[in-house]
């Protein structure tokens, strides 16, 4: 994408029938770190990349609960998503006052996507550059929608957006028919898979990835941090003998990585990811 | 606050231009409603008089209206609140049915909406003069409860309002039981109904 003579405003159109304003705002959430969301006919697993300023700083908060039935994860400018999570809490605790009832996932959805129109369509707004990954549970099941910046939005069964998100897409390609029947555990191993894909050799660590659920019976919350490096630690065993063909590279990387790994790790949540900040 | 007492015409609440726009008494009444869980469902019956005062003055007044696919309203008290209560109403059905997803709202969600509506209503002294009465089916789940003109409500097995809550809700209490069939809901509700109109001045004979 280059600079040209229509992209100024958010309001003019170029020849071509683009808005390029929007589409610059699309790539804000290619450049974000990693977030996928999967789902099965009564759950849905948010999975995230945390991405830390430095080795002394937190990490940026990706996972956001709206409602117990409803959650997000972020990708691209966090302080938007942020802004569009508390837009979203507010919307949900109003409905559940006045209705007693939890506000339908496709109805939020709607709403946060007329709220993106708007700012393409105004001179004095720019776009959100934020995509949202939204989670939620209905009267008619699990869904899992993706916003973009543009307002538009769609119902997926799996999904990932933001950098090196391709790598998470293909596999869960690969494997999203079986995701309506699966379990919800074996849900949340495909999403920590999902995650490794686009850390592409890197170690996966728990400090590095955030975990949430959401499913029938089972309010939105954020797996923590130990429950996490278990599943890790249980797959990362089977992993090499699972795929030794796809990933010859990665496996004899994470190998050496495994065992590093799990002894830092034993101690409890020091590591060196980031500084533990109560995370 | 002030206190006007000017005359209301009937059937209708005066414009903001006028200076009571307070509700200070109800003039075309309805009396009872009552209503009950049985093994399908809900049945709730009301009488179609409107009272003036004490006279008996309309015959034919529908004081039951479904409200979108799974609720019932019945309502007592004045009449012209109840159909603005159905205006309301109408509205939100309306804007339910634009969203065009899968979703509707239900008897819970409808109940819910008319305590805060009669709720806010009498905080701002101007009360919607109604005991109402919703009942409903969503899903196989049965629903009933009401809402009193002050914002009270509450969910039970067997309503009634006005005189009803009297004469009728001890039949019911003692000859209420789960799983109810439709005849037996029906020969009950008959039974509090002629309660009612031996003994309340306000009943007439028919029935919706």
């Amino acid at each position: 994408m280059f600079r040209n003579q229509y992209d100024t405003d958010v309001t003019t159109w170029s020849p071509a029938g683009r808005l390029f304003q929007v589409e610059y705002a699309m790539e804000a959430v290619k450049q974000g770190s990693a977030a996928i969301g999967l789902r099965s006919k009564t759950h849905v697993v948010l999975g995230c990349v945390n991405k830390a300023n430095s080795e002394l700083s937190s990490h940026q908060k990706k996972i956001f609960k709206v409602d117990d039935h409803i959650g997000v994860a972020i990708a691209g400018l966090t302080a938007d998503g942020r802004v569009l999570s508390r837009y979203m809490r507010n919307e949900c605790i109003n409905y559940s006052f006045t209705y007693e009832s939890p506000l339908p996932v496709g109805r939020l959805v709607v709403q946060l996507a007329d709220k993106a129109q708007v700012c393409t369509q105004r001179s004095w707004k720019r776009p959100y550059g934020v995509g949202l990954l939204v989670a939620g549970l209905d009267e008619s099941g699990a869904h899992l929608y993706y916003n973009c910046p543009s307002g538009n939005y769609f119902e997926y069964q799996a999904f990932a957006i933001g950098s090196r998100s391709q790598a998470a897409k293909t596999y869960l390609e690969r494997r999203f028919e079986n995701f309506t029947d699966s379990s919800r555990d074996d849900l949340v191993k495909d999403a920590i898979t999902a995650i490794r894909e686009t850390l592409q050799g890197e170690t996966l660590k728990s400090s590095i990835c955030t975990i949430a659920v959401v499913g029938v019976g089972e309010p939105f919350h954020v797996l923590d941090q130990g429950t996490v490096q278990q599943i890790i630690d249980t797959f990362e065993i089977a992993a090499e003998q699972e795929d030794p063909a796809t990933e010859p590279d990665a496996a004899t990387g994470q190998e050496a990585a495994t065992e590093q790994g799990t002894a830092a790790d034993q101690g409890g949540s020091t590591d060196e990811g980031a500084a533990p900040m109560d995370i | 606050m002030q206190f006007m007492a000017s005359k209301q015409p009937e059937n209708s609440l005066l414009g903001p231009e006028s200076d009571s726009q307070r509700t200070l008494y109800p003039y075309v009444t309805g009396t009872s409603v009552v209503a009950l869980k049985y093994k399908d469902g809900i049945l709730m019956a009301a009488d179609m008089g409107g009272s003036y005062g004490s006279t008996l003055r309309y015959k034919s007044v529908e004081r039951m209206k479904p409200i979108g696919k799974h609720s019932l309203l019945g309502a007592s008290g004045e009449i012209s609140d109840f159909q603005e209560i159905l205006r309301y109403l109408d509205e939100l059905i309306l804007y339910d049915n634009m969203w065009d997803d899968g979703n509707s709202l239900g008897p819970k969600e409808v109940h819910n909406y008319l305590t805060r509506v009669m709720y806010n209503r009498r905080n701002k002294f101007n009360p919607l003069w109604n005991s109402l009465v919703l009942g409903g089916v969503k899903n196989g789940q049965k629903y009933l409860g009401t809402v009193s003109m002050i914002g009270v409500n509450f969910e039970d097995n067997h309503v009634a309002t006005g005189f009803g809550n009297h004469l009728a809700r001890p039949i019911l209490r003692q000859e209420w039981h789960e799983n109810l069939s439709f005849e037996d809901g029906v020969r009950l509700l008959e039974k509090c109904m002629r309660v009612l109109l031996y003994r309340d001045r306000s009943a007439v004979n028919k029935l919706q």
